[in-house]
């Protein structure tokens, strides 16, 4: 007798202001078996946040309109247990800057000049695999 | 900040003042004073002097019975006389000499104490060499206390604007490392391929501005002027300027336009002048909305050249104007809309146009537009370089 399983793709939001950058995270995540979407600024961020719920949200600290910061304070005021966890991909990493987005609970703060894609994929990889039942 | 000097200029301060009571008066002051009481002894015995109470003879020769001790009056009188003579020395000299160097001491310890922060007043009274020292300390500690707040202020700025700097760098660095491993990939298509390498292209080319407008702070900062004066054309640098930024205004999507009537020659710094036209370009098509445009115009005036970049950009506001040449200083909007901008440009763009013997005039309609403008001079002595 077969009981059927549903698997879910985990989905990941990508937060990234840089069209060409995130287009480039976007599919790489894709290509792993990733759901993927992607924003553009701090208050798409948190719309697609409300709406789509994603598993995983690597955001950026520096777009327009809202940033980085500011979405992670609102998040944490709205403080709905998701269970989203949040990875900061920025090129900000003085000592004061990762602190700040720490004090958040984010899993893990990446400079993205110091990063490729893949070890980006990777890290998602270790937080959460791309299909869960 | 203390209140010494304000009313000194610092030429006078810096020469030794005329002194009413010069030090070695009141030296020899303390010193006859010292020795009154000696010499009215001395009087005294050589019956020179007359104190009713006290006759001579019973000075010299007299005797005085303490207890089971015979004392020659001589001796009591002299040994007053001295004590006198000490009493009244030590009392000037700690009056004239002693306090007033005493308060320069705790003076100059609490000076210390607060770091040159916090000057205290300090006046000593008397118009002589001590008075002066502490007329001059006073203004010593003063110009020491500016001189290590400008050392202080100039190494915060050197700071923020490396780490401005490095994180200007990281933007197109992020885009090249992670566009390369793209490329590498074997499941990216030719035509994605080709898109890359020429974004790749225009990292590259973002970097090497970045690095120009690093080394054109630097020497900004340093006095060194090296500005390399030469005719040149300016129709053929802007269309160059515009090809460069090609891309960018394209992903902008903003229409730019370039208006002139014909080749002029002027004597400008051909790397410099560059730098400032793409720095303002680059500017206009950043705050322009989508769907927007940005026109530059040449207009010859006589043996002046004038260079506007026009846009239908955000504008700027009458309060932002006045900060907007200020080395780090970003609007709020500007902020808004692109928050990595490092805000060094147009301190820069303005420097550099100064050097060639204009002033830059903005004209600006908050949502609306500016316009950017200067001169040029077709003839090298029409400025000072």
């Amino acid at each position: 007798m077969n009981i059927p399983y549903t698997y879910t793709m985990t989905k990941v939001l990508v937060g990234e202001d840089d069209e060409m950058l995130s287009s480039l995270m976007v599919r790489r995540l894709q290509a792993e078996g990733y759901e993927t979407d992607a924003s553009y600024d701090g208050v798409q961020t948190l719309a697609k946040v409300a709406e789509w719920k994603p598993d995983l949200l690597l955001l950026d600290i520096l777009m327009p309109n809202k940033s980085g910061y500011d979405v992670l304070e609102e998040l944490h005021t709205k403080g709905e247990q998701t269970g989203m966890r949040v990875v900061i991909l920025s090129n900000l990493s003085a000592q004061e800057d990762v602190e700040r987005a720490k004090k958040y609970g984010v899993f893990d703060f990446l400079v993205k000049a110091n990063t490729t894609p893949a070890e980006v994929v990777d890290k998602v990889k270790s937080i959460i695999p791309p299909t869960a039942k | 900040m203390s209140d010494i000097s304000s009313q000194q200029s610092p030429e006078k301060t810096i020469k030794r003042q005329a002194f009413l009571f010069p030090l070695s008066v009141k030296v020899i002051a303390v010193l006859i004073c010292a020795l009154i009481p000696p010499f009215a002894l001395v009087f005294l015995v050589a019956d020179l002097l007359h104190i009713p109470q006290v006759p001579p003879s019973v000075v010299r020769s007299g005797i005085v019975h303490v207890g089971s001790f015979t004392i020659p009056v001589i001796y009591v009188v002299v040994l007053a006389t001295f004590a006198l003579s000490l009493g009244l020395g030590i009392a000037l000299a700690e009056m004239l000499f002693i306090h007033p160097s005493r308060r320069l001491l705790h003076w100059l310890i609490n000076l210390r104490r607060e770091g040159f922060k916090k000057i205290p007043p300090l006046s000593l009274p008397g118009s002589d060499e001590i008075g002066e020292i502490g007329r001059q300390l006073g203004f010593a500690a003063l110009a020491f206390s500016r001189g290590s707040e400008e050392s202080q202020a100039s190494m915060e700025q050197r700071s923020l604007f490396i780490m401005t700097a490095a994180h200007q760098l990281r933007t197109p660095l992020t885009a090249l490392l992670w566009t390369i491993e793209a490329v590498q990939n074997p499941t990216t298509s030719s035509e994605e391929r080709t898109k890359l390498l020429s974004s790749m292209s225009e990292s590259l080319s973002r970097m090497r501005l970045v690095i120009e407008h690093i080394l054109a702070s630097a020497n900004v900062e340093e006095g060194r002027f090296g500005f390399v004066f030469e005719q040149i054309d300016m129709v053929s640098l802007i269309e160059k300027i515009i090809l460069e930024m090609r891309p960018f205004s394209e992903k902008q999507q903003v229409q730019v336009s370039f208006e002139h009537d014909g080749a002029f020659l002027v004597f400008a710094d051909k790397e410099r002048i560059s730098l400032a036209l793409a720095d303002l370009l680059s500017n206009a098509l950043q705050y322009t909305p989508g769907g927007g445009s940005v026109r530059i115009s040449l207009k010859s005036e006589g043996e002046k050249l004038e260079v506007a970049v026009a846009d239908t950009g955000i504008g700027i506001s009458e309060a932002e104007r006045a900060m907007i040449f200020n080395k780090f200083y970003r609007s709020e909007r500007a902020r808004h809309m692109r928050p990595d901008g490092s805000g060094l440009g147009l301190y820069l763009v303005r420097n550099i146009i100064e050097k060639h013997g204009s002033e830059i005039t903005i004209e600006s309609t908050e949502g609306k537009g500016t316009r950017v403008s200067f001169y040029l001079h077709s003839k090298r002595d029409q400025f000072s370089s």
